[in-house]
């Protein structure tokens, strides 16, 4: 402590002594403060540029000078090359929701652009002539073109018109291009595009270009257009495969339900329970043979690509495996006469227990009619049973040793049985529970002796 | 002051007398001996009972006749880890039932072994019911009746197929026991282990028990 104490004021009185501390950006040659880092370091590579040794140590202490000011900085930095111990995460923040609204632009731009375009075209189509000049005009009405006389380049490929490069204007947006840089659209496609087939295909057989010119740009968008509306159409298997799992669904989570709660009431030996479970039975084969044509269909289908090709064929196997499951899975009915067997043995069965049930109240009230009645049905043995007494097991007694285990078991039975007063249970228990003990000790001494030696 | 809790009988019959026995369940796991007490005792069934922990136990009374049977039910577990318990519990029992489920041959093996085992160790006499479970499970069957009927009749066991589930042959299976078993030698009761208690309605007289 001493020591370190010492020091520290000695480097004080130390610092104290140098008098002039010169600050600020100095050169370290002609120690002139230059107030900015960047003007220091172009007066030294300037002025002090032919010693590129010094430069470079130069560079080294510039370096460092810097990070002193920036005091914090080179902690941080250290830090981030040295600690490499797991961070906390530090302020989170989603981008969802700008990157949503950027997004939405460009949607919102490109809808608006398709949509315009569409309409230009829906307007160039309405009442066609088909005389070419005629129809060059009406094209005109409809979509201002540009004036060609001051371009002089194509403004997609940028080559200059002359003869053999001449200008053309697109349908849709009046622009000028060459005719690398414009496409056809055929008549019938732009029929298509606004959705209407052409009223008279006659009208136009004769016509020489019986398609619109248009700039690649406009084009594209119309391709676009095409693509997206491809895109979201579901390739028709879509129609009978919803079609199957409806059955499917009606299946599992109606049919099989019903069928099953007849079933147990049949078994119960209810009869009159016998034509509906047969119906439904009958339904739900019906909606197996439905799922089988369905997915027969699938699978004739004509497929184009190799992929939808594949995916038919896996919902046949699939539909295979699941009719064939569902139909094990449907237990037989019983026959008419089984079901009149089991109600006739349960209606015994209750009739038995009815006169155990006078049995045990004449029990209670008077012991001589019960004495009476015994003598009357001495033959037929009669059988009375009694609310048996069971303890709880609770789950809270295990232990490695299932010895120990069963004693706290019997522990807790003991309990039970003396809150019931059961005090022949109570003793039975715990003449149990000596028992255990016994053997318990037993055990104990015998793995004691055996690791003796 | 006896005569106060004793009712008269008017027509001087020999009132009724309580015989107790020690009953004790035996085989695999999950071929439903919990089950089949648990019908027998309560009268339920449950599609998920909970394997038992131990040996459980539990009570019930037959009326034969005039005669009162109770039964000291001890439900082991049937789990592997168990097994070193249930020499306990066969031990000074009168009546055991060997269960096994009839969709299962391998339970009915298990099922021959516990015979084998209280047959040599349990007390001489004990009655041996083998009580093939889950009769409701019939066309899963695996065991087929006779065979386990001629099992049963070479080794001298009563036997009973029996579902928990539906309650058939659960009462008759305990009923055919407490009719096997003897229950007039009160020496030779005694010298088994049984406890006769006289009901409190009894007389005095021990050697007219259980008649
Ligand atoms: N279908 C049918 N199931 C049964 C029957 N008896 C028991 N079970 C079922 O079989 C399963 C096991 O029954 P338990 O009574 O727990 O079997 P356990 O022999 O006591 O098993 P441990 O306690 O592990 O030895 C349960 O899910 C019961 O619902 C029966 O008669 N029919
Ligand atoms: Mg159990
Ligand atoms: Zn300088
Ligand atoms: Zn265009
Ligand atoms: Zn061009």
């Amino acid at each position: 402590m001493r020591d370190l104490y010492d020091c520290l004021v000695s480097n004080m009185t130390e610092f104290a002594e140098e008098n002039i501390v010169l600050e600020g950006f100095l050169c370290p040659i002609c120690k002139v403060d230059f107030g900015l880092d960047l003007k220091l370091f172009l007066h030294f590579q300037e002025a002090h540029g032919e010693d590129q040794d010094l430069v470079k140590s130069f560079k080294e202490l510039f370096g460092k000078a810097k990070e002193k000011i920036l005091n914090n900085d080179i902690v941080k930095k250290e830090e981030r090359r040295y600690v490499w111990e797991p961070q906390e995460i530090g302020e989170v923040k989603s981008h969802i929701q700008h990157f949503k609204n950027c997004r939405n632009k460009w949607v919102e731009h490109f809808v608006m652009e398709t949509n315009k375009t569409v309409i230009r075209l829906e307007k160039l189509l309405c009442n066609l002539p088909q005389d070419p000049n005629k129809r060059k005009a009406h094209e005109k009405t409809i979509v201002q073109w540009l004036d060609g006389t001051d371009v002089k380049r194509c403004p997609d490929c940028t080559k200059s018109f002359n003869i053999t490069r001449r200008q053309h204007h697109c349908r849709l947006c009046g622009s000028i291009v060459c005719h690398e840089c414009s496409c056809f659209l055929p008549l019938s496609k732009a029929y298509e595009t606004i959705n209407e087939t052409i009223q008279n295909p006659m009208d136009f057989a004769s016509q020489s270009l019986p398609s619109f010119r248009l700039c690649i740009h406009c084009g594209q968008v119309l391709e676009n257009r095409e693509q997206i509306k491809y895109r979201d159409q579901k390739p028709p298997m879509c129609d009978y495969y919803d079609k199957i799992m409806e059955c499917k669904n009606k299946i599992e989570n109606d049919l099989l339900i019903k069928f099953n709660q007849v079933y147990n009431l049949l078994k119960e030996g209810e009869l009159s329970y016998l034509f509906e479970a047969n119906k439904i039975r009958s339904d739900i084969v019906k909606l197996i043979e439905t799922i089988d044509a369905l997915s027969n269909r699938i699978l004739k289908m004509e497929n184009n690509s190799n992929s939808s090709k594949t995916t038919s064929k896996n919902i046949k196997l699939a539909m295979i495996h699941y009719v064939r499951s569902t139909v094990l899975a449907i237990p037989a009915l019983p026959s008419h006469q089984e079901i009149e067997e089991i109600a006739k043995r349960k209606r015994e069965a209750l009739d038995a227990r009815l006169r155990n049930g006078q049995d045990l109240c004449m029990d209670k009230n008077n012991l001589s009619v019960k004495n009476k009645q015994n003598r009357t049905s001495k033959n037929g043995a009669i059988l009375k049973l009694e609310d048996g007494w069971s303890p709880v097991t609770n789950a809270n007694v295990n232990s490695d040793n299932p010895m120990v285990e069963q004693m706290n078991i019997i522990k807790n039975y003991i309990k039970q049985a003396k809150e019931a007063h059961r005090f022949d249970e109570v003793a039975s228990l715990e003449r149990n529970l000596q028992e255990l003990n016994e053997e318990y000790f037993k055990m104990q001494n015998n793995s004691d002796n055996t690791s003796d030696y | 002051m006896a005569n106060r809790a004793v009712p008269q009988r008017p027509n001087g019959q020999t009132p009724g007398k309580i015989c107790q026995f020690k009953l004790v369940l035996l085989g695999e796991s999950s071929v439903g001996k919990s089950s089949l007490v648990l019908r027998f005792v309560k009268g339920q069934f449950h599609e998920y009972q909970e394997s038992t922990i131990g040996a459980a136990f539990l009570t019930q009374t037959i009326h034969l006749n005039d005669v009162a049977v109770k039964f000291e039910i001890w439900d082991t577990a049937g789990q592997e880890r168990y097994h070193s318990l249930a020499p306990m519990y066969y031990r000074g029992a009168q009546a055991a039932i060997v269960v096994y489920d009839i969709t299962n041959q391998d339970t009915f093996e298990r099922a021959k072994n516990w015979v084998k085992e209280l047959q040599r160790q349990a007390t001489p006499g004990i009655v041996i019911a083998l009580a093939g479970n889950k009769l409701d499970l019939n066309n899963m069957r695996s065991v087929q009746t006779d065979e386990s009927q001629t099992y049963a009749y070479e080794n001298g066991l009563l036997f009973m197929e029996t579902s928990a589930k539906t309650s058939a042959n659960v009462t008759e299976i305990f009923k055919a026991i407490a009719e096997k078993l003897p229950k007039n030698e009160t020496t030779n009761a005694a010298q088994q282990g049984r406890r006769l208690v006289e009901s409190e309605a009894g007389n005095k007289s021990l050697s007219s028990c259980c008649k």
